[in-house]
């Protein structure tokens, strides 16, 4: 008897789950098929002071073949602020906009110039958002950004988010979220360096073919149509300094400012006009599993910061070639011990130079402020009141730099004649 | 229908994993960084440390006193009036922390749906669910814990693997920067959540009071706290100083799991998998609520009572906290020093009385007189 009661209770729970679905939809939910997939966000000045909000959206289609492709729409909205500017937006969906799949945060530069976390506080308050979007800034229009397309993606935002994956692991650009974008201007630096992307011409060749096959003239099977597509590429990295685009950064300030915060992975470097042996010399060293410790401390009042690099490396180009035969093992140690001389002097120029552009901008986008409290606190902060440029300029910044040459390749170039 | 069989204390060990965690990592580490920032870890660290030894404390009050829930041990311990008194204390704090929980479980469940559904789109059957588990017992509550144990632990371990890349020792730091003061005077907000290992005051009349049961128990507790110190340890270490902003809290580390090749959205898995735990957690301090109620005031058939108190407990936490912040208000209020004092100070008193009992009862047993225990 109570076998039986207990399968009944089965069966109620199933009725009662299956009636409970009948009344789905007057709970009035929202499937995924009527929200707008946003897969990114621009933000630019509009019109008469107003705020004008891009976004892309995803939307699914199927191609031919019946199977499943994805091809995006930009759309933009206007109003005084954020908020207004996605209602704007939303006249034109008609759904609710669904931000948790949003790649990419892009700034127009020249609203950048002004305090842009009230423009971005809708995105970093909502739980709908993912603060693992990268925020970009651009001198484009955020629309031109989201028109264009990158090389492998069909949808730029995700292919801009590739990129700087890519490029991040390489060091030739940075992946700042709007967590660490946050997270840095609450720092005590107040300051960050976030990614910055262009829009560049290329010319496409489609190769038609189906007219290969079927054309009867043999020049139409060599035919090739080109035509002209914008592509975005990444550029110059951008200064943000209280939340205000500050100006963006060279290559080797990048450099310099990955050197300071650690966060330098890989790293091709060509050294020209470098003596090794006593010749005149061009080399290209790939650095690789570099690890960089940086060190702050106080002696007799003054500030020192003590940036020690670890790094394995590889030669990987010689302009004039230097001889394994005939060499010593001393020889060859005086030789690698220059190279490490050359690289160390590389990375104190770079360093310096980024150390130039703190006091340029008057911004402490390398984070020192906020090393020296993470290690000192507060303390510090009261005793080290002074403007950026003049805590640079009291500071003292030491580079040590070991380099070890993993492969050294001069017996690439051997001569079997002597 | 009710289960005969006891439970068993590896049970109670997989239970302690499964629901514990969760708990003290939504929200509760978002607010902890708010009031004391960078250094909340460290009231995670005295949370922890408070709650193993309140476990320890617990086990023993266990076993000094086998199949009484906590209405039947403080009757035992202080007599019927004082006892009667001290006990409706306790239902107290249990449907207090029942209408707690029940409320953070629904707000974790509306946040992870990125708020596209109603709230009591999610209520409805939640409460419905929790109904029907009072009709089936602790022992089927309890034993679901067994089947999602390893999910949880997966979670907890795909969490701390996510957080490990992100982590920088250096977001931790300066560490007391303004002195241990903030953290001791935020200790007294956060005993709402602490203390749970209560709930085994009411479990262990239906366990199985074997040798096993405090190493079982203990080590639940000890590797739930270590998890709860861990997880909010590595968060704190991710997101520094906007800790505060993170509503998630620890949840927020799954984000960084999300990779483009195997799983796009890691961190849904991971919601989803800790809607168990909060349904668990639920169901079970709601029915510490529903036992020790009807002992209280004798009730013997618990037919009606299994479904009005999870409705009296569930739709007033409902209506009553508007918001997650109207929630927080009133969870870190006075409510939660009343709740310290109760689960803790209570607790303790009780051991102190069972203890004297205890003395007391062999001093009558040496003197020839009859014991009634």
């Amino acid at each position: 008897m109570k076998k039986r009661r207990g399968s009944y209770t089965v069966y109620v729970v199933l009725a009662a789950a299956m009636l409970f679905s009948l009344f789905y939809e007057s709970f009035r939910p929202r499937s995924v098929e009527t929200v707008t997939v946003i897969s990114g966000v621009g933000i630019e000045k509009g019109e008469n002071g107003a705020i004008k909000l891009s976004i892309q959206a995803i939307k699914p289609k199927k191609d031919d073949g019946g199977s499943s492709t994805s091809a995006c729409i930009v759309l933009s909205g206007e109003g005084n602020t954020v908020t207004q500017a996605v209602e704007a937006i939303v006249l034109k969906t008609g759904s609710v906009l669904f931000w948790a799949h949003c790649a990419i945060i892009v700034l127009n530069s020249e609203l950048a110039s002004e305090n842009v976390t009230p423009h971005l506080d809708m995105f970093f308050r909502s739980i709908d958002f993912r603060n693992t979007a990268s925020v970009i800034v651009t001198d484009e229009s955020p629309e031109k950004i989201f028109n264009a397309n990158t090389v492998f993606e069909m949808v730029s935002a995700l292919g801009i988010r590739k990129l700087l994956d890519d490029q991040d692991f390489n060091s030739n650009s940075v992946y700042t979220s709007l967590k660490d974008l946050y997270q840095n201007y609450y720092g005590k630096s107040a300051s960050s360096v976030v990614a910055g992307i262009s829009v560049m011409d290329i010319e496409q060749n489609d190769s038609d073919s189906k007219s290969k096959n079927t054309a009867s003239d043999e020049s139409s099977s060599q035919k090739s149509q080109s035509q002209t597509s914008q592509t975005i590429r990444l550029s110059e990295c951008a200064v943000m300094g209280d939340g205000k685009f500050k100006g963006y950064l060279t290559e080797d300030e990048l450099n310099g400012y990955q050197w300071i915060t650690a966060s330098m992975n890989a790293q091709i470097m060509t050294l020209e006009n470098v003596m090794i042996d006593g010749v005149d010399n061009t080399v290209g060293l790939s650095l690789f599993d570099i690890r960089v410790r940086t060190k702050p401390s106080v002696e007799n009042g003054i500030n020192n910061l003590k940036i020690t690099v670890n790094a394995k490396m590889e030669i990987i180009y010689l302009k004039n070639e230097l001889k394994v035969k005939d060499v010593t093992q001393e020889g060859l140690n005086e030789r690698l011990n220059e190279i490490n001389n050359i690289l160390s002097d590389e990375i104190e120029r770079e360093v310096n130079l980024a150390c130039e552009k703190m006091k340029e901008y008057d911004c402490d986008f390398c984070g020192i402020k906020n090393l020296f409290y993470v290690y000192f606190g507060k303390e510090w902060l009261t005793k080290n009141i002074a403007s950026v440029q003049e805590m640079i300029s009291q500071m003292n910044i030491e580079c040590d730099v070991t380099g070890v040459v993993v492969s050294g390749g001069l017996n690439k170039r051997f001569d079997p004649n002597g | 229908m009710q289960n005969k069989i006891k439970l068993k204390a590896k049970e109670l060990f997989y239970m302690l994993i499964v629901t514990i965690p969760p708990l003290l990592m939504l929200f509760i580490p978002n607010y902890a960084t708010i009031f004391i920032g960078v250094d909340a870890w460290l009231l995670f660290l005295l949370l922890s440390v408070i709650d193993v030894i309140f476990a320890f404390v617990i086990v023993k009050i266990g076993m000094m006193s086998e199949n009484k829930t906590v209405v039947g041990m403080l009757r035992y311990a202080f007599g019927n009036v004082a006892g009667t008194v001290f006990s409706s204390l306790f239902v107290i704090l249990f449907a207090f922390k029942s209408m707690m929980v029940f409320r953070q479980a629904i707000e974790y469940i509306y946040m992870t749906t990125h708020t596209l559904e109603p709230i009591y789109y999610f209520a409805i059957p939640m409460i419905a669910m929790m109904i029907f588990s009072q009709y089936k017992g602790i022992n089927s509550i309890v034993r679901i814990s067994g089947i999602i144990f390893f999910l949880m632990v997966f979670s907890y371990f795909m969490l701390i693997v996510s957080a490990v890349k992100d982590f920088d020792l250096k977001n931790l730091m300066p560490i007391l920067d303004n002195g241990i003061t903030p953290v001791i005077q935020a200790l007294p907000h956060f005993f709402t959540w602490s203390g749970n290992a209560i709930i085994l005051l009411v479990l262990f009349k239906k366990t199985e009071m074997s040798h096993g049961i405090k190493k079982f128990v203990m080590a639940g507790c000890a590797i739930s706290y270590a998890i709860v110190f861990l997880l909010d340890l590595l968060y704190i270490g991710v997101f520094g100083v906007i800790s505060g902003f993170i509503t998630s809290s620890v949840l927020e580390l799954s984000l960084f799991m999300n990779s483009e090749i195997f799983f796009g959205n890691f961190d849904a898995i991971i919601e989803i998998i800790w809607v168990f735990s909060t349904y668990l957690r639920d169901s079970i301090l709601i029915y510490c609520t529903i036992e020790s109620f009807s002992e209280l005031v004798s009730i013997k058939n618990k037919r009606i009572v299994n479904t009005l108190i999870p409705l009296a407990l569930t739709v007033p936490a409902l209506i009553t906290f508007r918001n997650e912040e109207m929630y927080f208000i009133i969870a870190m209020g006075t409510t939660s020093i009343i709740c310290g004092i109760i689960q803790y100070g209570g607790t303790l008193l009780l051991w102190a009385g069972l203890k004297i009992k205890t003395i007391k009862n062999k001093r009558m047993l040496d003197k020839g007189y009859n014991v009634i225990s």
